[in-house]
């Protein structure tokens, strides 16, 4: 049951991330948290890159559709307290690198789906990124606990997910709209926030996450997580070569750069950077929705780093990685680097029968 | 006089944390009996199948929102 459900949740964002591009949404980018949640910052005017100013309705659609789910299924927990600080800011340096390779490792895989070998590149980095973030792991990272906290916190996402969509729909004066470039480009509204629904639904049922499926590999050699990623790719494969989208190559392909170095190192902070959250973007936006104050925090990280990666003239565009973002995701680099080398162990109480050993 | 048993407290412990340490536990004490305590299913599914992948046994039940998991060395 659980094997066929990761498949299937695979195979329906793999199929729905070609799909949302036939119907409006940029090439190669049908669903990309890291593209959404920038085009959002950018909606909300929180930088002024033009072409990338849109409040997605499918980001919206991942907090609800996780939030409904977890209450039918009685998963609805408010808790956080786990490190929220150190979540803003891993979250927020996922971003940078997510914005110098141009994409979250969702939409890597819909790019490799697509063709594009850049992401091929972005993977090697990505999969590096996550090894990294095991030897980690292996030696005691952690964030700390997390605990219960009053229900409000965890409602706090969904209801701001209504808002964003009340935005969208009311279009305010103080809202902005790209009228050129990837934010221009868009599916209809209620489809886009019928996909986003249905991809949250389907995640907080599976438990689908790209970092989790090469982390599970190497630390506990359990594939599980990693037949989602593949059922993604070959989703998105068959649906690219049925609508024509399959280019193979390095050069030409949509809002990517082939500056491998650059896609390299972006994706090994995202993959670093997510395995120390204990989980990629769509997974900790998933996890916001089901009451998860923490993920909530790495996720406004996401939305923040975003509008200082185009303030500060880091994002990546195709013509190739800028100085700034070359800088960022080093500093980035650093920083999770450090986190993952002082972030303590907690004291887990191990208790035998005639007394109680502290540690481990 | 039952066997040995070991308790790990994993609650408040994000994932994959919880399965690493229930994985350093047994490898400290293969033979003894582990319970595990965890506060969400997310974690419980994931111990689920390591542990029984690694040919243990597994069982769950639920005591006041926490999740109790037993894991036995198979005889």
């Amino acid at each position: 049951m659980s094997r066929r459900l990761i498949l299937f949740s695979g195979l329906l964002l793999g199929v729905l991330g070609v799909v949302l591009v036939k119907l409006g949404n940029p090439a190669n980018m049908g669903v990309c948290v890291a593209c959404f949640v920038r085009d959002i910052a950018g909606g909300l005017g929180l930088h002024r890159a033009a072409a990338v100013q849109y409040l997605r309705p499918e980001i919206s659609g991942f907090v609800l559709g996780s939030f409904l789910a977890a209450l039918y299924a009685g998963e609805f927990r408010a808790r956080g307290g786990s490190s929220p600080m150190l979540r803003f800011f891993i979250g927020f340096a996922v971003m940078i690198g997510a914005l110098v390779f141009l994409g979250c490792p969702l939409r890597m895989v819909l790019r490799l789906g697509a063709g594009d070998l850049n992401a091929l590149v972005g993977l090697i980095g990505f999969i590096a990124g996550i090894g990294a973030g095991v030897l980690f792991l292996q030696r005691g990272f952690s964030l700390g606990r997390s605990q219960n906290l009053v229900k409000a916190n965890g409602v706090a996402m969904p209801v701001l997910a209504l808002a964003v969509l009340a935005l969208v729909v009311t279009a305010p004066v103080f809202i902005f709209f790209s009228e050129t470039g990837p934010g221009s480009l868009r599916a209809p509204f209620l489809i886009s926030l019928g996909a986003g629904l249905v991809i949250g639904i389907v995640i907080q049922r599976s438990r689908l996450c790209q970092a989790g499926a090469f982390r599970d590999l190497f630390l506990l050699r359990d594939p599980h997580l990693f037949y989602g990623t593949l059922a993604i790719l070959a989703g998105a494969l068959v649906f690219n070569f049925v609508f024509g989208y399959f280019k193979l190559g390095f050069a030409g392909q949509p809002v990517a750069h082939t500056d491998g170095l650059w896609n390299f190192t972006g994706m090994l902070v995202v993959g670093l950077g997510a395995t120390l959250l204990g989980g990629c973007p769509i997974r900790q936006t998933v996890m916001a929705g089901e009451g998860d104050a923490d993920a909530g925090m790495a996720f406004f990280g996401l939305l923040a780093g975003a509008a200082f990666a185009h303030n500060f003239g880091m994002a990546s565009s195709p013509a190739g990685a800028t100085v700034a973002g070359k800088i960022g995701v080093i500093l980035a680099l650093a920083f999770l680097v450090t986190v993952g080398l002082a972030a303590e162990l907690p004291k887990t109480v191990t208790m035998s029968k005639g007394g109680a050993k502290i540690g481990g | 006089m039952a066997a040995k048993q070991n308790v790990l407290d994993v609650r408040g412990l994000s994932c994959p944390e919880p399965v690493v340490r229930t994985r350093q536990a047994l490898a400290a004490d293969p033979s003894g009996e582990l319970v595990v305590i965890t506060d969400n299913r997310v974690s419980v599914e994931n111990i689920r199948r390591f542990v029984t992948g690694a040919g243990y046994s597994f069982t769950v039940a639920n005591d006041n929102g926490d999740y109790l998991i037993s894991v036995k060395a198979k005889q």
